[in-house]
C-alpha cells in the first residue's frame, strides 16, 4: 500500500510551500483576531472603574498588548537572526525583515498610549524612567534595523549585517522587562508575568489576555502578508537582473 | 474628571487605530505593487521566449 508522504519541519523552509500555507493561514488568523479583539475590548469596557485611576485604566487593553508584542516580536527577530547566521534558513531573514516595521509600530503605540495614560495618572506625559527610556531605546533599535535593511542593495548581504545588529540589540529586551525591578520610577511593577502569579484582578486580567491574544493573531496575519510580499520582492529583483543580463 | 478620562481613552485608542490602519494599508498596497510588478516581468519574459 502506498504511503502518504509526511511533511518534515525542513519543508517549511521552502518559500513556495510557505506561500501555499499562508493562503489559508492569513484569513484564518484574521478571522480569529477580529472577534477576540472585539470581545476583549467589550469585556474591558464593561469592567468596573479602577479604585485609584478611575476609567483611564482602560488604555491598558491597547497599551499592554502593544508592549508585549514589541518585546515578543524582537525576541522572534533575534531567533530569526540566529536562523540566518547559524542555520542559513531561507525564510529567517525574510521573517526578520518583514517583522521589523510591526515591532516598531507596536513599540510606538506602547510609547504614545503610555504617555497619554501617564498624564492623568502621573501628571506628566514623559519621565526618563527606566521602563520608558528602555522602551524608547527598543523603538530606536527597530528604526535602526529598518534603516539598515534599506542601506544594502543585496538582500543576503543586508541579512547578515541586520542579524548581527538584532542580536546585539537583544541585550535591551531583559533591560525593558526588569527595568521596573532594577530602578525605582513612575512605572508600576509587573502584575501579570510574575513568578508568584498575576496580582491583577480577573475582571481586568481576562480582557487583557483576550486582547493580547487578538493582537497576536492580527500580527501573525499581517506578518504572513508582509513575508509573502518580501518573497515576491526578491523574485522581482531576480527577474529584473535576468532581464538586464539578457538585454546585454 | 470622568469626562477628561474619556478624552484620554479616546485619544489612545484613536492613535492605536490610526497606526494599525496605516500599517494594514501599507502592507496591502506594497503587496499589490509587488504582485503587479512580478506579473509584468513574467509576461515580458514569456513574450521574449
Amino acid at each position: 500500500m502506498p504511503r502518504t508522504p509526511r511533511m518534515k519541519v525542513s519543508d517549511l523552509a521552502n518559500p513556495n510551500r510557505f506561500v501555499r500555507m499562508s493562503n489559508w493561514l492569513i484569513p484564518l488568523f484574521a478571522v480569529i483576531a477580529v472577534p477576540l479583539l472585539a470581545y476583549g475590548f467589550y469585556l474591558g469596557f464593561q469592567a468596573p472603574a479602577e479604585r485609584d485611576q478611575g476609567t483611564v485604566f482602560r488604555i491598558m487593553f491597547v497599551h499592554v498588548p502593544s508592549a508585549w508584542l514589541a518585546l515578543s516580536i524582537y525576541t522572534m527577530m533575534a531567533l530569526a537572526a540566529l536562523g540566518t547566521l547559524v542555520w542559513r534558513h531561507p525564510l529567517a531573514d525574510v521573517a526578520q525583515k518583514a517583522a521589523a516595521p510591526f515591532g516598531a509600530a507596536f513599540a510606538l503605540i506602547c510609547l504614545v498610549t503610555g504617555s497619554i495614560w501617564g498624564y492623568p495618572t502621573w501628571g506628566t506625559f514623559w519621565e526618563w524612567d527606566g521602563r520608558l527610556t528602555s522602551m524608547l531605546v527598543l523603538f530606536l533599535i527597530y528604526l535602526g534595523i529598518i534603516s539598515l535593511w534599506r542601506a544594502f542593495e543585496e538582500p543576503l548581504q543586508a541579512a547578515k549585517a541586520v542579524a548581527i545588529l538584532t542580536l546585539v540589540g537583544f541585550i535591551n529586551i531583559p533591560i525593558v522587562k526588569f527595568s521596573v525591578d532594577w530602578w525605582s520610577g513612575l512605572h508600576q511593577k509587573a502584575s501579570v508575568f510574575r513568578l508568584d502569579g498575576p496580582t491583577m484582578h480577573p475582571a481586568y486580567l481576562h480582557p487583557l489576555l483576550i486582547c493580547a491574544l487578538g493582537f497576536s493573531f492580527l500580527f501573525a496575519a499581517m506578518l504572513m502578508i508582509a513575508m509573502r510580499t518580501e518573497i515576491t520582492r526578491r523574485r522581482v529583483r531576480t527577474l529584473t537582473i535576468f532581464a538586464a543580463q539578457e538585454a546585454r | 474628571m470622568a469626562h477628561l478620562h474619556t478624552t484620554f481613552i479616546i485619544a489612545a485608542y484613536c492613535f492605536a487605530g490610526f497606526v494599525l490602519s496605516a500599517l494594514l494599508l501599507w502592507i496591502f498596497l506594497d503587496h499589490r505593487a509587488q504582485q503587479r510588478q512580478l506579473a509584468e516581468l513574467e509576461a515580458r519574459r514569456a513574450k521574449n521566449k
